[in-house]
């Protein structure tokens, strides 16, 4: 919308909050305001969400037929199953709750040992003896770390990189996995779980706790654009612990819960206020002689780096600098760039649309308040060109007579020596001025007010011709193709050396707080082109308490974290509980366990859920604590009843009226064929290695190589999580290339033939059919399977009869040539069996 | 029970029964759906010209480009990923074919034989002038967040048709294309709809499908294994008193078992005759592509055949020989199949699709001195693709570039658009075809897309 300019008109624009408003700013321009205290009008469904309100400590239930009880959650359980009209099912026997039990707690199987011995054991306190014991292994933090994996979207790489240009393994991935599970074995509590993956570097705590920080960095990288790694942050964050969609509130207000778009870019600005720092988490190695050469190594790469990025910034804002009049022409036409970067192959030499969008920026601050030195530029770059010379004189003059005091003296008097008679005109009296400035450099600094003014604009700390401070990775678009791969390769090379070290040297990548964090700004429809108002950093509104406060500490991650991890946060304790319960009982209390919104299915218990969450909180954020309240009710402790057997009633069993029988998830099940076999390597910790790579590594599925890029297909069939975002909950399916796998693929044949050969040393078939189940289903076969069995391994053996040892040879690829007896055929069988892979 | 139940006994659902119903679509992921209407096609084969078909020199004639060669056009060119600079004519000649006279380029003699079935489409938008973005988004709809490609989202809807076989299988000889198994990803949809890679480069169909044959066990061996299997099974479910899913892992030996002979069988071009094979041609695209046929024709869903590793067809420099070379690879396989499915009477509800994520620029790629490449560079704010068989009209083109062929300028099809033509064929309302993922209701469409009335037959 242009208007013809009035003489009262052009005087008035020089005033920048008028100009502004004068609707020739253009849409980019347009927004600012922001006024930190507006409320939004919530709905009253919203505002009274169960979710949203501080969960209450309930009075435990009384409930008829006492007698089942064993913990206050039964009373719950109990009476809701006696208001459906059910009953409990019986207590599971010792057998199946050990088995159950030892599942849950580290994803491996009982010994037979162990299941004898609590089998026998008559006191009391057996079963809780048994879950102390299993709480203790650590065992039990590799497989519960595993299920914050699936929340924290782990993986060992960043995804698609410019493979000649980025490293695309994480340096600090294995780190972050080994301190979830030592965090996880120490009991840390969980608000301080959260509080260090979300801030570690604004806590006074030791600095091998940095490793946290994974939680929020190791996501997919997107090639570098910074608001879908921001996205991915925020989803990242309040799925996992908050259970919230926000970054539904991306593009727009939240459909259905009440988080307005403003909400998503409070916490974008979060996140947008911190960078990436590279941090050594064991600084007394710097003095170990057995490292030095390989810090030696890496301190070379590093100054290597630091050298040619200071280089290329200075050389690049030296361009920046010569070039800038057509910067200033190109901010007229801001809205002509794309309005996604895209990459494009480009020279030092020509311009940068990041420096353009800087530019713009930049002019923009100037132009809230009258600016002594862009004044004249605000308003003689904007006149139309058909009348060009007679309205710039106009306004020139006018704007001259009401503020030429206020002006810069030597922008003043180039206006006044030649009035510009066409745009470019202007934009060179403008680019003059600016670069001449320089000319001046060796005259004393304070010799004259308006020259040190004019020289800040492009040589100053915050002149829109730099390249800002950071990391080479945010900074890569500042830079022409060039300057991108020099700066690129040689970063590389320093991941490279890192995540190729030798020994473990473990580096973190720690989140540092910007000095200078930008206010944020909605991007209308989530286009970062098109910037709305300013929001402050802060929490969301419907968790905060009103008068809702800003961050006011660095980036306000630190505040970020204490919100999430306030006691009178409605959410944190609940999400987690829940979360819990879900693995202990196959579905959780509210069934969308990362969904907690108003779309979300209410929950089954409602009351229970709130006991479990303020005793949780009570006793210290404790999980094993936690662990221990459910499992030792009786609830957990039922059989796990059929459809045939009364569950027509509730087939999804919601009410709990029967325990759920659940398949082993592909970890455990991978772990649990490596136990049975006797093959299984407990090395903790340390480097990854692929899982599907021979020879196979024995050791625990937590500890194999995620490539998310190249998720290995057994992987994905077997549904295993997604890596590219936060998992609430693996899928659970069924299809005939699971079987295939795991008839064919050698990783099944090798650990059958290991069990294998220890049967076919026993002297008699059926000592060797006892050991097999023994090891496998850890119980004794019955007579009929016994049998059955030896009926097995005579047919095997008949067909191969007829062979001589010779003739064997000359077979084909005989079963026997290969390895495969009588006895790798019946191992895996037993491998394969529903009653191996299924947990009642 | 449960959730893992209902989902594994509804993916051994015969397909006809399988019922639509947005109420259990939270509960159980793996259902298929009903189509909303009735389907004009039932499988989908997409042929990928990874790096970008130059339409200016296939699909779409720019005549006024003869008249600027060698000199700038009279518009700034449109910014791409490199420069380019001088309007650089078509390096094949165009002419009209069949008898809808369509005119097609000398690029692919074969092919423009089969104009008449034909559906191009000369005003295809993409969003970004770069490959990773552009490959999401023609195979997964969105330039950059993780989502389901295209081939999950059929088989998502539409279940599978033949069990013993996977539903969605992407080949593409001698390696990964750029964005490798991005493109085949099932992102937030369960990892079984994901797409089965095959490295056409092989020949043996061991090479071909993971874990198809035992190598250390005998057929018969592993019969009586799964005889023992079964029997144990069996026991251990009747003490339990009957659990679908038990039962369900039961079923699924037996239907891998069948696999191993299904799958060798559908893999195996040996077992066509002479004349069809030597009518697809004895190339690694001859062979790949006859594969595709017999895995269609078996109820494979959604077949993706890539032309190589890498992107072949990005030729920023002497285009003329590279896309010529290209061409060649497929020209003759493509038009082959186009007519063994016409014979066989599966062109009618087997939809083809032939594009590349984009197209390439009418002006000539220049160095930074300023010399020519003889290439193109990426171009999506205009481009060409063609449609086959199921639901289409054929001998027709849909669409224009402005003048020189830079940008769609009348009745755009974005990739959305295409999208939504593409679901709609098979019987689905995009906007309806849906799934809950982090607290949305996610489409392959996004929040855009428009069935193309123009295109359906």
């Amino acid at each position: 919308m242009r208007r013809l300019l009035t003489l009262g008109a052009a005087v008035q624009l020089t005033l920048g909050f008028l100009w502004l408003s004068s609707g020739l700013a253009g849409a980019a321009f347009s927004a600012t305001n922001a006024d930190a205290t507006v409320l939004t009008p919530f709905s009253a469904a919203q505002r009274s969400h169960w979710a949203f309100q501080v969960p209450k400590d309930p009075p435990v239930p009384f409930v008829r037929n006492a007698r089942w009880l064993r913990t206050p959650v039964d009373a719950f359980i109990l009476s809701a199953l006696q208001r459906e009209g059910m009953e409990p099912a019986p207590r599971a026997d010792r057998h199946t709750l050990i088995r159950r039990v030892t599942f849950d707690l580290i994803g491996l199987p009982p010994t037979m040992e162990e299941i004898r011995d609590f089998v026998s054991d008559t006191h009391a306190d057996a079963w809780e003896r048994v879950v102390d014991r299993l709480l203790a292994s650590p065992h039990y933090g590799e497989r519960w770390a595993r299920f914050w994996l699936d929340a924290a979207r782990y993986s060992d790489t960043k995804g698609y990189v410019y493979a000649e240009r980025e490293e695309s393994r994480f340096v600090q991935a294995s780190l972050y996995r080994d301190w979830v599970i030592q965090a996880l074995n120490e009991d840390l509590p969980y608000n301080e779980f959260l509080r260090l993956q979300i801030a570690a570097d604004q806590y006074e705590t030791p600095r091998a706790n940095l490793a946290a920080l994974g939680f929020i960095t190791l996501g997919r990288r997107f090639l570098g654009v910074t608001h879908d790694i921001i996205d991915d942050r925020i989803d990242t964050v309040m799925r996992s612990t908050q259970a919230l969609t926000v970054s539904c509130a991306r593009c727009h207000d939240h459909k259905f819960d009440p988080i307005p778009t403003r909400d998503y870019y409070s916490l974008y600005g979060v996140f947008d206020a911190c960078y990436e720092q590279l941090t050594p988490v064991k600084p007394e190695l710097e003095k170990d002689p057995k490292c030095v050469a390989f810090l030696n190594g890496l301190h070379e790469r590093e100054e290597k780096l630091q050298q040619a990025f200071e280089r290329r910034r200075s050389s690049a804002a030296e361009t920046f600098r010569k070039k800038v009049g057509e910067y200033l022409r190109a901010v007229l036409e801001v809205e002509k760039l794309p309005t996604e970067e895209f990459y494009e192959i480009r020279d030092e030499e020509e311009l940068n649309p990041v420096i353009v969008r800087q530019w713009h920026a930049y002019l923009e601050r100037r132009a809230r308040l009258f600016d002594p030195i862009f004044a004249p530029w605000f308003v003689l770059s904007r006149l139309p060109s058909e009348s060009y010379v007679t309205q710039a004189r106009q306004a020139w003059s006018e704007l001259d007579r009401l503020h030429g005091a206020e002006l810069n003296s030597l922008v003043r008097h180039a206006f006044q020596s030649q009035t510009p008679t066409n745009l470019q005109e202007t934009v060179q009296i403008y680019a003059t001025l600016l670069k001449d400035v320089k000319g001046k450099m060796g005259e004393p600094v304070n010799s004259d007010a308006a020259v040190v003014a004019l020289r800040e604009v492009l040589w100053g700390a915050d002149s829109p011709a730099r390249v800002p401070s950071g990391s080479v990775v945010e900074l890569e678009w500042f830079f022409g193709e060039g300057g991108r791969v020099e700066l690129a390769g040689l970063q590389k090379s320093i991941d490279s050396y890192l995540v190729e070290a030798p020994m473990p040297v473990p580096y973190a990548v720690a989140l540092r707080d910007r000095t200078d964090p930008k206010p944020s700004r909605v991007f209308k429809r989530g286009n970062p082109a098109s910037k709305g108002e300013e929001v402050p950093r802060r929490f969301l509104e419907i968790l905060s308490s009103s008068p809702r406060l800003p961050f006011i500490h660095g980036s306000g991650r630190r505040e970020l974290a204490e919100a999430i991890t306030s006691p009178k946060n409605p959410l944190t304790a609940r999400v987690w509980v829940n979360r819990v319960w879900m693995h202990h009982f196959g579905a959780g209390l509210v069934r969308t366990p990362s969904d907690f919104g108003l779309r979300s299915e209410a929950p089954t218990h409602p009351e229970l859920l709130d006991w479990l969450a303020v005793r949780f909180m009570e006793k210290g954020w404790s999980t094993k604590a936690l662990h221990r309240l459910l499992l030792n009710s009786a609830v957990y402790q039922q059989q796990a009843l059929s459809e045939g057997q009364g569950m027509r009633k509730d087939p999804e069993n919601r009410w709990l009226g029967s325990a759920s029988r659940r398949r082993l998830d592909f970890e455990a099940f991978r772990d649990s064929l490596l136990q049975v076999s006797g093959e299984l390597d407990p090395t903790m910790g340390g480097k990854a290695t692929p899982l599907f790579q021979e020879p196979f590594t024995h050791r625990r599925s937590i500890y194999g190589f995620i490539d998310r890029q190249f998720v290995p297909g057994v992987m994905r069939l077997f549904d295993f999580a997604n890596p590219d975002a936060h998992t609430p909950r693996r899928a659970e399916t069924s299809v005939p290339q699971q079987s295939l796998f795991l008839m064919n693929h050698p990783f099944t044949l090798d650990r059958a033939r290991a069990l294998g050969a220890q049967m076919r040393g026993l002297p008699r078939d059926q000592d060797g059919v006892l050991a097999l189940y023994q090891h496998v289903l850890r119980r004794r076969p019955n007579a009929g399977e016994q049998s059955q069995a030896m009926a097995f391994l005579r047919q095997a053996r008949e067909e191969h009869a007829p062979l001589s040892a010779v003739a064997r040879e000359f077979v084909g690829p005989t079963d026997v040539r290969r390895g495969v007896d009588e006895w790798t055929q019946l191992s895996q069988v037993l491998l394969l069996s529903n009653e191996f892979i299924f947990v009642d | 029970m449960g959730f893992g139940a209902l989902g594994l006994t509804s993916l051994l659902v015969d397909p006809a029964s399988a019922v639509a119903s947005e109420s259990t679509n939270s509960l159980n992921p793996t259902t298929s759906r009903a189509p909303h209407f009735k389907p004009r096609a039932r499988r989908i084969v997409h042929f990928f010209l990874n790096g970008g078909l130059s339409h200016v020199d296939s699909f779409d004639p720019k005549p006024a480009l003869e008249r600027y060669a060698g000199k700038p056009l009279p518009y700034s060119n449109l910014r791409t990923e490199r420069k380019t600079g001088a309007a650089f004519p078509s390096l094949f000649p165009f002419r009209a074919r069949g008898q809808s006279g369509l005119e097609i380029s000398d690029l692919f003699p074969r092919l423009a034989e089969q104009a008449d079935l034909l559906c191009v489409v000369r005003s295809m938008k993409a969003n970004l002038p770069n490959h990773e973005p552009s490959l999401m988004l023609m195979n997964c709809g969105d330039a950059v967040q993780s989502r389901p490609s295209m081939g999950s989202w059929v088989n998502y809807g539409l279940g599978t048709e033949n069990q013993n076989l996977p539903g969605f299988v992407a080949m593409c000889p001698g390696g990964y294309p750029i964005k490798e198994a991005e493109n085949w990803q099932s992102g937030f949809l369960p990892g079984s709809f994901q797409g089965t890679y095959v490295d056409t480069r092989h020949s043996r169909v061991e090479q071909l499908v993971e874990n198809i044959e035992n190598r250390a066990t005998s057929p018969e061996g592993q019969r009586r294994q799964l005889e023992l299997l079964r029997r144990m099974n069996r026991a251990h479910a009747e003490q339990r008193g009957g659990d679908p899913a038990l039962e369900a892992r039961i079923q699924s030996f037996e239907l891998a078992y069948r696999m191993q002979r299904d799958a060798s069988d559908a893999f195996d071009v040996a077992r066509e005759p002479r004349h069809i094979r030597e009518a697809y041609g004895d190339t690694v695209h001859g062979r790949q592509t006859l594969i595709a046929r017999r895995l269609l024709e078996r109820g494979v869903r959604f077949v993706q055949l890539w032309h190589g590793a890498g992107q072949p067809w990005d030729n920023h420099e002497n285009i003329e020989k590279a896309h010529a070379q290209n061409a060649r690879d497929i020209d003759q396989p493509v038009a082959a199949f186009l007519m063994d499915l016409k014979q066989r009477g599966l062109l009618d509800d087997t939809l083809v699709l032939f594009t590349g994520e984009f197209g390439r620029t009418p002006t000539v790629e220049i160095e930074s001195s300023g010399k020519s490449k003889l290439g193109r560079d990426h171009n999506p704010y205009g481009f060409s693709l063609w449609m086959a068989g199921g639901g289409v009209r054929g001998g027709m083109a849909y669409g224009a570039t402005d003048e020189f062929g830079f940008r769609a300028v009348e009745n755009e099809v974005h990739v959305h658009d295409l999208h939504a033509t593409i679901l709609h064929l098979l019987g689905f309302d995009h906007e309806r075809l849906t799934y809950r993922h982090a607290g949305r209701d996610f489409r392959l469409t996004d929040v855009s897309g428009q069935v193309v009335q123009g295109l359906l037959a």
